[in-house]
């Protein structure tokens, strides 16, 4: 009985989970699904290392075989090592690889046991999120080469890319940054802790000494704040300053130096205890702003140039012998081998007599184009099918489409380089703060003292130090772009989302972004058709070379032999196409030029309609590889923006997209990716703010171009190219609802600042009247701050959840 | 009263400790990863593990 049931389930490979074919391939009771599994359990199995199918049931990953061992041997070449390495000396070499398999705690308790594998690895390391293995190895007893065999040996193989260099010494988190927080927050807690018999008024107690000395503690460890922590504002306002900007930093410095200036002054001359918590606690709070605002995503990576796509390695012929040789030592005249599925990593000529390349990584286009001996291959190309044999004739990175990703393209910066809403506000704030500390001190100066007018002068800059005003932007931006990510929409920046707001066009790419990646569309029929219509139809697009008619034909499932006679057939290219069989008149083609044949107006705009003898049958409608949400998803952008379409694709699909378009220029097929990046720029001189989204490589330059670019992309950890968002294919169809959010959040940004505006006008009242006591400004600046970080959570989460947009199920 | 002198030296003393323990779990990398050594703990140790994890 328990036998029965066992080959009822449907039976599961032990290691990777997936479901077996049959029972052929067993060891003992455990069943696998091809040998690569078989292969990795023994290998563990031998080594002792079983616990990993005990941590997590089915851990593993399917092993990808029939991939030669000889695909690894750039890594022998020594400046491929180096790339690579971390660090090396005498002794042993460090090096990071980037496995994207990692899932599951058994695969962090499997990798840091490779020692036991290969005692030459005397360490290895896994960063979870990052999904990273850092390993230290004895490079004199173990090649690079063996040890990225062995991780693929057992179903880890990582992921090498030419970009990798790049971020080989790149901290993923600002050290820096962290101590100057805590630098931040040591000095604000003590300086509190000895201000405290000043806020309780029992100084008087004791003798003047104790006074002294608090002073001077406050005032030395104010010293590492001013000098350390408030550094970051200290900066980006000098760099304002000198651009001729009034930024956000400006009033900020301001205030921290005329609080530092005045409590100096106070603590030497025994005027006073000064405001110096107030110092530490201002600096404490915009750090912890910043902080908020610097939320990155591990796994993601925004600024992917060409080089991560491109293959490091590929196969030369030298002397007759097939050699793998890093990309970059590939020179013109070099004669290459490409097999099937590999990328062409330099422009060629085919010296093979044919060849088919899948060109969808680049250009978008989903049909393999052929080619002849003789012809010239783009980079970037996937050769499907035999082995073929090229000759190069430029080298990779000088290549005809590479050259396009590495072009510097305007960043559509606002002509005074203030870009963000905070910046924007303080170029008048800054003035309104100078001219009333000004008048103020002038007012005092006249009625009062001069000791009075510097002091309203001080007082005057301190409060109106705009804390509150500074913090807004970074808490909603932050908060909301946590919200974000959490709904399956990734930004690079927060300074993202207030661009997002302003966007008045919206260009989509067709393939990967409307429709779903690697998913050849199937045709529907709607109406009324008998077997020998079928015939009909069949017999009539079998004359068309359009890929629409290919494609019905296929759909139809016709015998090619049986088929009718047609009579004066004729195409009318971007309409339709039309024939006699048998004596009766049969019209196939978009609804227009049916309406136009026949006089017969079509229920509905899209599909390919087809007439027999002027009476309208169907239509044949070409969409299932459209995502499900693509009508939302254009009913709703073309509602509010102006909206076009790009497509490296031929026109098939036209008839189902044109009716969302307003006219024809906006709905462009076959655009290389130079077109693509030409038609943004051209909208951008137009003075439009452009959002592009699109997918593959060959909308590389527009998204760049674009005044935001957003990628889309299946799953947040495959590759994507350099943007400003990744988008999860899933959440595509709420992309008005992300922008109409990103729009409300301008105005809770808004509401913020005159939250915060009125708490400086309060303070300058309390300034200008002379009242202001470090009591009343150790109360006034952690109220006002706190006040606007608990409304600013608050009131973007609320927004969040007005939205309705559900979050993804996976953690970010 | 001068007890207070000895006692905000203390005071500063041990939150100085305290500084100086984050300055040292910044830079030895413990804000690099917040998630894996969370797993890592639950693994039973079973060989050498232990005494080179300390190398670093």
């Amino acid at each position: 009985m328990k036998e029965e049931t066992k080959t009822l389930q449907q039976l599961k490979c032990h290691h990777c989970g997936d479901s077996c074919p049959d029972e052929s391939i067993h060891i003992e009771e455990k069943h696998f699904c091809c040998e690569g599994c078989k292969t990795v359990f023994q290998i563990l199995e031998e080594n002792e290392l079983c616990t990993y199918y005990d941590i997590e049931k089915h851990p593993g990953t399917r092993l990808n075989k029939g991939q030669s061992k000889e695909r690894f041997a750039y890594l022998d070449y020594p400046e491929i090592i180096a790339q690579l390495t971390d660090f090396k000396n005498d002794e042993f070499s460090t090096v990071t690889f980037f496995l994207p398999q990692i899932h599951c705690s058994s695969c962090i308790w499997l990798l840091e046991k490779l020692y036991l594998l290969r005692p030459e690895i005397q360490k290895s390391r896994v960063n979870f999120m990052r999904k990273t293995v850092h390993l230290n190895y004895d490079h004199h007893a173990i090649s690079l080469r063996e040890i990225v065999e062995l991780l693929s040996s057992i179903a880890y193989e990582p992921h090498i890319s030419l970009d990798q260099r790049n971020k080989k010494n790149q901290s993923h988190v600002d050290r820096p940054f962290y101590l100057r927080l805590g630098v931040a927050g040591f000095c604000f807690g003590n300086i509190m802790l000895f201000s405290f018999p000043e806020y309780l008024g029992i100084s008087q107690l004791f003798e003047g000494q104790f006074i002294q000395f608090f002073g001077w503690l406050n005032w030395i460890l104010s010293l590492p704040v001013l000098l350390y922590s408030a550094q970051l504002f200290f900066k980006p306002a000098w760099e304002g300053l000198k651009q001729r900007v009034l930024n956000i930093d400006i009033p900020v410095s301001l205030g921290i130096l005329a609080i530092f200036a005045r409590s100096t002054f106070e603590i030497f001359s025994h005027s006073g205890a000064g405001y110096l918590d107030s110092l530490a606690g201002l600096v404490f709070f915009l750090l912890i702003g910043k902080w908020f605002q610097r939320k990155t995503y591990d796994t993601l990576s925004f600024d992917k140039d060409y080089t991560a796509y491109f293959p490091l390695s590929t196969t030369k012929i030298v002397n007759g012998q097939a050699e793998s040789v890093p990309v970059t030592r590939v020179v013109p005249q070099d004669l290459l081998l490409i097999r099937n599925q590999e990328l062409i990593p330099a422009d060629s000529i085919l010296l093979s007599d044919s060849a088919r390349i899948d060109y969808s990584f680049v250009t978008g286009e989903s049909l393999p184009v052929p080619k002849k001996k003789g012809d010239l291959i783009y980079a970037g190309g996937r050769q499907v099918g035999t082995t073929i044999k090229l000759q190069v004739v430029k080298e990779m990175s000088h290549s005809y489409l590479t050259q396009l990703w590495n072009q510097d393209t305007d960043e559509g910066n606002s002509p005074d380089g203030l870009q963000n809403l905070a910046d924007k506000l303080s170029k008048n704030f800054t003035l309104f703060i100078l001219a009333t500390a000004l008048v103020g001190s002038i007012f005092w100066g006249i009625f009062g003292s001069i000791s009075q007018a510097v002091q309203v002068f001080t007082a005057v800059l301190i409060v109106a130090c705009p804390c509150g005003l500074a913090l807004t932007s970074p808490i909603i931006l932050g908060n909301t772009m946590r919200l974000f990510g959490k709904r399956g929409f990734y930004l690079k920046q927060s300074a993202v989302l207030e661009k997002l707001a302003e966007i008045e066009h919206v260009v989509f790419d067709k393939t990967g972004t409307l429709t779903q990646k690697h998913q050849e569309g199937g045709i529907h029929f709607q109406g009324e058709m008998d077997e020998g219509e079928s015939m009909m139809v069949a017999s009539l697009t079998q004359h068309s070379q359009h890929p629409l008619s290919r494609m019905i034909f296929n759909s139809l499932g016709q015998e090619e032999d049986s088929l009718w006679e047609v009579d004066n057939f004729e195409e009318l290219a971007g309409k339709g196409i039309k024939g006699n069989i048998n004596g009766k008149h049969i019209i196939l083609g978009s609804s227009f030029f049916l309406e136009e044949q026949t006089g017969e107006k079509p229920a509905v705009k899209k599909g390919t309609w087809f007439s027999i003898d002027g009476q309208l049958k169907g239509y044949f409608l070409h969409q299932i590889n459209f995502r499900d949400s693509v009508d939302t998803l254009l009913t709703s952008i073309s509602k509010d923006y102006e909206m076009s379409l790009l497509s490296g694709d031929g026109d098939k699909d036209a008839p189902f997209l044109a009716p969302y378009f307003d006219s024809e220029n906006a709905l462009r097929f076959q655009q290389s990716p130079m077109d693509k990046q030409a038609y943004i720029k051209e909208l951008q001189h137009g003075g439009k703010r452009v959002m592009m989204v699109g997918d593959g490589l060959n909308d590389a330059g527009a998204l760049k171009a674009a005044n935001i670019g957003i990628a889309v992309s299946e799953s947040a950890e495959t590759f994507s190219p350099a943007c400003d968002g990744i988008m999860e294919g899933s959440r595509v169809a709420y992309l008005s609802k992300y922008m109409e959010w990103a729009r409300s959040n301008v105005r809770l940004i808004q509401i913020g600042f005159v939250l915060s505006l009125i708490y400086n006008c309060l303070g300058l009242g309390i300034a200008l009247m002379g009242w202001l006591t470090p009591l009343v400004a150790a109360i006034l600046m952690p109220l006002s701050s706190i006040s606007v970080v608990i409304y600013g959570m608050v009131a973007t989460w609320v927004l969040g959840e007005k939205m309705g947009i559900p979050p993804v199920t996976k953690v970010s | 009263m001068s007890a207070i002198f000895i006692l905000v030296g203390f005071s500063l003393l041990i939150a100085l400790v305290f500084l100086t323990a984050f300055f040292w779990s910044v830079k030895s990398d413990q804000y690099e990863d917040s998630y894996t050594p969370s797993v890592r703990m639950l693994f039973d140790e079973s060989n050498h593990y232990d005494s080179e994890s300390d190398s670093n």
